[in-house]
């Protein structure tokens, strides 16, 4: 059975929704992603859930402006930053143990999304610059969040981000204990890639565009991030 | 980076506006409309294949929402930031609006 015609009528629907009708089909087709992913089905798909969730996982991208340049798998960039400095990255590292004792519980995971200095550094010109020569113009919406998963179980199912995230630039502060949580991304048309990140390294994906799970800790394992968000233009 | 760049990309509030919850409850319904509108364009194998989409999140709102029922805390994040109660539950509601004569 092809799906091709199927991924162009819904590109074509895309097209012609607005705003809020674009992100409500945006949540179908990531809760249907989610869903066959190992949700409901628990991954148990029949040949037509198969096809489903090839088609929610290919059309996602659709939804959006397509970027300059093509980004297999949706990651634009891992390894140490260019726009990091050694001291960058010592400081987030200690703002986000020092607001840890105020993280709030949301969903699944802990975050702190008013810290001064992430907040500050992601409007800052060099993110900007480093990410406008791979993806185009990008829009840096002076969202930073510190996220800690630093008790068993804590974790987000596969997902995608709100536009305000189309772009994530997300950096691992601490990952100790025993390493078994990774963020797990789903690229349509392409295997499943496991990234488990080491201190200081960074991953620029397209957060909004390819389903993502982060797998839950066990144990003793401790993650602590930072993520700042930016929207495409 | 120098920590203190003071070069930084200012924000723009029109950039910055972020969508309403009353906007995305809204937007809902239309957004049926032109689903059932693209169900009548589609074969049949396409509408099967649709049909599993649709079903499929609405079964995995479903579980989520079950799953927060029992929570300690609310399980949010895979559902959206964005969906309220009354944009979960016209989702939920959706393939049988949809009205595809379909079991998945």
């Amino acid at each position: 059975m092809q799906t091709a015609r199927l991924e162009e009528h819904l590109s074509e629907l895309a097209r012609g929704l607005d705003p809020a009708e674009r992100e409500d089909l945006k949540l179908i087709l990531s809760m249907a992603a989610g869903g066959l992913l190992g949700g409901h089905t628990q991954g148990t798909n029949t040949p037509r859930q198969d096809k489903a969730l090839s088609v929610a996982q290919r059309a996602l991208p659709l939804l959006h402006k397509p970027v300059q340049t093509e980004i297999k798998g949706g990651v634009v960039f891992r390894g140490r930053a260019p726009f990091f400095t050694e001291r960058d990255i010592q400081a987030l590292d200690a703002e986000s143990r020092n607001e840890r004792a105020r993280a709030g519980r949301f969903h699944d995971h802990l975050v702190v999304n008013d810290a001064p200095l992430a907040r500050g550094l992601a409007l800052s010109s060099d993110i900007r610059d480093y990410l406008e020569s791979k993806v185009g113009p990008v829009f840096a919406t002076n969202k930073a969040n510190y996220l800690y998963y630093d008790a068993p179980g804590l974790g987000i199912d596969p997902h995608v981000d709100v536009d305000e995230f189309s772009l994530n630039v997300l950096t691992m502060l601490e990952h100790s204990g025993t390493r078994r949580s990774s963020l797990m991304l789903y690229p349509p048309d392409l295997p499943e890639q496991e990234v488990r990140l080491e201190p200081g390294e960074t991953l620029i994906f397209m957060a909004d565009r390819v389903t993502h799970e982060r797998i839950r800790t066990i144990d003793d394992e401790k993650i602590r991030i930072v993520s700042f968000g930016y929207k495409l233009l | 980076m120098s920590m203190t760049n003071d070069t930084t990309a200012g924000l723009d509030p029109q950039l910055d506006s972020e969508l309403t919850q009353a906007a995305l409850e809204a937007a809902v319904p239309s957004l049926a409309e032109k689903l059932k509108t693209l169900k009548g364009e589609l074969n049949q194998d396409e509408q099967a294949i649709l049909h599993s989409i649709v079903a499929s999140a609405a079964k995995h709102l479903e579980t989520l929402q079950e799953a927060n029922d029992k929570a300690e805390y609310l399980y949010l994040k895979p559902i959206s930031s964005h969906a309220s109660g009354v944009v979960r539950a016209r989702m939920l509601a959706l393939p049988d609006e949809l009205d595809f004569p379909y079991e998945d």
